[in-house]
């Protein structure tokens, strides 16, 4: 705080002096003597005070350009593309039906061993989650052919039995990776969050080196991703939201998915719910038997005898029930025999 | 505790009212002086149909099933008065014999709910066994709530209704003793002797008791 007059001055002067101080200018005798190397010999950053380009020689013959035809756009377009398409006899295998095993490779791109081990991770992946995981491979240069639409294929298959995210993956080249959830799933998770969890598998992926390792790396990353989309699904959302967006659902949907967590957990709880309430039940009935069937009994004192009466002198009270307009304290009989035959 | 005839207060163990002069053997002369047999439901005025019958005896047993020490009986007819309805229970627990009701509980236990059909009036006599539990007040609220029935002439109801609602008092009751049996025992305890207040100073004296002691 003690600083601050002293630095707002110094800005000021360095302000005022900015606007006053001027560039200085060439003497052209200097200018002259340092272009040849006369004055001041050689020194730092002297090419920038000179008009050409100190290692470019003028008399240097200047290289003519090659007479290269320019690309067509069919080639630059052609570069981009993989150089052909999954071969046609494996098109039944990957795309006729929902495959019979979590990792589809008939083109047999993993070695037995890898394959054996994916697959065995996969196993362990749907062991453990609701979703299944769907790794189909293909190879880094190669691309799903047209007549293919992976929306078609994930209607087609994927629409009922156990939610799936399947995963196109391409060996070597884990940015062409492509992530397809299946309804139940992409009805709740938005595209925003889809995005992200392959982002991050593939960015995971990228930094290994070796091809495998990629795979192994993404396949790794794609499983915790879908762990936590798991847990959006059954609606854990205070537990996710430091990993997961928000989900972009319509009121409706939220509505939905309060019913399906109402149902979760009545399904949850039912069992211990009926059993709590008919232990509870149960002991009310048997409280209600107890008292119908409770004796009760007095503690017996002895009485001296009163006017003579050997067993009973106890006189209770007396009610009229002659008058309706009456109440019954009103029509309380306490009055001596003598006034009543007055 | 009252007389039954001038319904005036009387003290414990007295011989005779002491206002009226009243006893047990005023209410033979007034109903006769031998024993009477009879039964716990009697209804000599035919103020219960006998279809209710068995409503009535029904909440008598169950009465009687609660309270083994206890039982509960009926009784209506003519007695020509009010004062005479008192009297009367006085007298019919004291020299009746209820014929299905076992040895094993005497009158001692027994709570008649006796029904002037000519008067329009209901009363209710307790025994000894209950002179601690049962107060004017308890009997009066049972009758308060047969009450509506009987001004309607449903005396099958009305007498169920006030069984029950005995029922609720002497449970209660039941079990206020079983906590403390003292409270109950101190109201039908022994008149204290002219002397015992100054004895029972004397006694409790600091200054004796630690005479006691030595």
């Amino acid at each position: 705080m003690k600083r601050r007059p002293f630095l707002v001055f110094a800005a000021l002067t360095t302000i005022a002096f900015a606007q006053e101080a001027t560039l200085p200018e060439w003497d052209e005798a200097d200018r002259a003597a340092v272009k040849k190397g006369e004055k001041g010999g050689f020194f730092p950053g002297s090419f920038l005070l000179t008009d050409e380009r100190p290692w470019v020689q003028a008399s240097e013959p200047q290289p003519e350009p090659l007479a290269v035809p320019a690309p067509t756009p069919e080639e630059i377009a052609g570069d981009r593309q993989p150089a052909n398409d999954v071969p046609e006899q494996f098109w039944a295998t990957y795309f006729a039906q929902r495959p019979d095993g979590f990792l589809v490779d008939p083109q047999k791109l993993l070695k037995p061993e890898q394959g054996a081990q994916r697959l065995q991770f996969l196993k362990d992946h749907a062991g453990d989650s609701t979703i299944d995981f769907y790794l189909y491979v293909f190879d880094g240069a190669q691309s799903i052919p047209g007549e293919v639409r992976a929306e078609e294929l994930i209607e087609r298959c994927f629409q009922s039995g156990r939610p799936a995210a399947v995963v196109f993956y391409f060996l070597g080249s884990p940015e062409r990776t492509e992530l397809q959830l299946s309804p139940a799933i992409a009805d709740v998770v938005s595209p925003l969050e889809q995005r992200r969890s392959l982002q991050s598998s593939v960015t995971l992926a990228t930094e290994k080196s070796g091809k495998v390792e990629q795979l192994e790396a993404f396949c790794q990353q794609m499983s915790i991703r879908l762990y936590w989309v798991e847990r959006l699904m059954k609606g854990g959302l205070e537990n996710v939201a430091a990993a997961a967006t928000p989900l972009e659902t319509t009121p409706k949907k939220q509505t939905s998915e309060r019913k399906e967590k109402l149902f979760a957990m009545l399904h949850q709880w039912a069992p211990q719910a009926g059993a709590a309430v008919g232990a509870l039940l149960l002991l009310v009935f048997l409280r209600l038997l107890w008292k119908t069937k409770r004796k009760y009994r007095f503690p017996e004192f002895e009485v001296e005898p009163r006017l003579g009466g050997e067993h009973a002198a106890g006189i209770g009270a007396v009610i009229s029930f002659a008058s309706a307009a009456l109440p019954p304290g009103g029509q309380r009989e306490q009055k001596p025999e003598y006034l009543h035959r007055a | 505790m009252k007389c039954p005839r001038c319904v005036q207060k009387i003290h414990r163990a007295a011989d005779g009212c002491p206002h009226c002069g009243f006893s047990l053997a005023d209410a033979k002369a007034l109903f006769g002086v031998e024993e009477v047999r009879s039964r716990s439901l009697t209804d000599a005025a035919g103020l219960v149909r006998l279809d209710d019958r068995p409503k009535i005896e029904k909440a008598m047993a169950r009465f009687n099933r609660r309270f083994p020490q206890l039982f509960v009986a009926v009784h209506t007819g003519s007695f020509r008065g009010v004062a005479n309805l008192r009297q009367f229970g006085f007298w019919l627990l004291n020299q009746g014999a209820f014929e299905d009701v076992p040895l094993v509980n005497p009158n001692e236990g027994g709570i008649l709910l006796t029904i002037d059909a000519e008067s329009k009036s209901a009363g209710i006599t307790f025994g000894y066994r209950l002179d601690a539990f049962l107060t004017e007040e308890d009997t009066f609220l049972c009758l308060s709530r047969a009450h509506a029935y009987w001004l309607e002439g449903r005396y099958t109801d009305g007498i169920v209704r006030a069984i029950a609602q005995l029922e609720k008092i002497l449970i209660k009751r039941s079990r206020q003793a079983w906590w403390n049996p003292k409270k109950f025992a101190r109201r039908v305890a022994k008149p204290a002797q002219p002397d015992a207040g100054p004895r029972k100073m004397r006694e409790g004296h600091w200054a004796a008791r630690k005479e006691a002691k030595r």
